[in-house]
């Protein structure tokens, strides 16, 4: 009896935990058949410090590693800058070869965003490569709500997210 | 038979944790249906095609419909008539205005919208499918940056009720909540802030470009 018990609650348990991320469902910048799964990216972003961010906080954080793209690697992920007038300040775009990233000059550099602003952004694209979408939990909860948010740091959701998903 | 009897009874308990095993999953799955409503499913799809994503991060709440008006120059009720071209990540539409909200512009127009078609597959930016030649929607249309292509209104994105809403035509119900809307309509920008600044300028860039157009600017941000 206890055995049926005991595998019911282990089976519920693993599955809560796995269903309640979220992920886009829709193709991401992992390559998988590396181990540990990476992300090789490039940048030509001027927000070099917002992209170093978003970098180094996802690296600690995931079992992915997101690393450069090398002379004997396949680039995953290139991010760049664009100026355009749709009211994105970022977007991700899955590519059959490698995905984008652009951010917007145009709200980036507007007089009324701070780094944290710019930080919070690359961290939300940078999330969407690693196969996270959308949430409507609030500051600091997690990066993956759309919007100008002054936050450089993943929230508690996107860790475990990301313990789901790639942990 | 004892042994017989036994080996049965191991394996009748094997299946009875199977199952309890089963029943975990199966609740856990239908938990999470009732307590996760905001995970999105996938799209439909409407043909064969492979959708890929566009994930955006919209700046503001684009499923505000006030501030999606408040931050465009047109607000027009448009059938689709055809796609004629792709733009980068855009594609561009011929539509005819059928009615305006906002603003004044010619019968035809050109719309870009974000998200392609490409061979087989499909880019859209998720939540927001490309628009259909012969389906009507309201549109929320801002002037193009300087370097982008200056003979199309660009379709800002919204969420849900925020922007290119399919209606039936002019008389649809969700026309007349959009008048609210606009009257209603709110600057997202801060005070001073430079992005505002070149919203405006598109707009006068466009304005004077373009005969048979006439703008109505967006609010003055207040805060």
């Amino acid at each position: 009896m206890r055995a049926l018990v005991l595998s019911f609650v282990v089976a519920f348990v693993m599955c809560s935990s796995m269903a309640s991320a979220h992920l886009t469902g829709y193709p991401n910048s992992v390559d998988s058949s590396t181990s540990p799964a990476q992300i090789r990216y490039s940048t030509n972003s001027k927000y070099t410090a917002a992209v170093n961010n978003a970098v180094d906080r996802w690296n600690a954080e995931s079992r992915v590693e997101i690393k450069p793209d090398a002379w004997n690697t396949v680039k995953d992920l290139e991010i760049s800058d664009t100026n355009s007038s749709e009211n994105l300040a970022g977007k991700f775009i899955w590519n059959p070869g490698a995905d984008n990233i652009w951010l917007n000059t145009r709200y980036l550099d507007a007089s009324d965003w701070e780094y944290e602003h710019r930080a919070k952004t690359a961290l939300h694209e940078v999330g969407h490569s690693l196969d996270f979408d959308h949430n409507d939990l609030d500051w600091p909860t997690s990066i993956m709500k759309t919007g100008k948010r002054f936050q450089d740091y993943l929230g508690s959701h996107d860790k475990s997210d990301d313990d789901s998903r790639w942990n | 038979m004892l042994e017989a009897r036994f080996v049965n009874q191991r394996t009748t308990h094997r299946v009875r944790v199977l199952a309890a095993a089963a029943a975990g999953v199966m609740l856990a799955l239908m938990v999470r249906g009732a307590i996760n409503p905001q995970t999105p499913a996938l799209p439909v799809q409407s043909d064969s095609s492979q959708k890929t994503a566009i994930s955006g991060d919209a700046w503001y709440d684009s499923s505000d419909a006030s501030l999606i008006v408040g931050d465009s120059f047109f607000v027009v009720v448009g059938e689709v008539q055809r796609a004629i071209r792709v733009d980068g990540d855009r594609t561009v539409y011929e539509v005819r205005v059928t009615e305006e909200l906002k603003g004044a512009t010619p019968d035809a127009i050109l719309v870009s919208q974000i998200g392609y078609r490409e061979g087989e597959n499909t880019w859209e930016l998720e939540g927001y499918p490309l628009m259909q030649p012969g389906s009507s929607y309201i549109m929320s249309l801002t002037a193009p940056a300087e370097h982008e292509a200056q003979d199309a209104l660009v379709l800002l994105s919204g969420q849900g009720l925020g922007n290119k809403v399919q209606v039936s035509g002019p008389e649809d119900p969700l026309v007349t909540w959009y008048e609210t809307q606009i009257r209603r309509a709110r600057s997202p920008y801060s005070k001073g802030a430079s992005s505002f600044g070149e919203r405006i300028r598109d707009g006068r860039r466009w304005q004077n470009a373009h005969p048979g157009y006439r703008t109505s600017e967006p609010p003055e941000p207040k805060q």
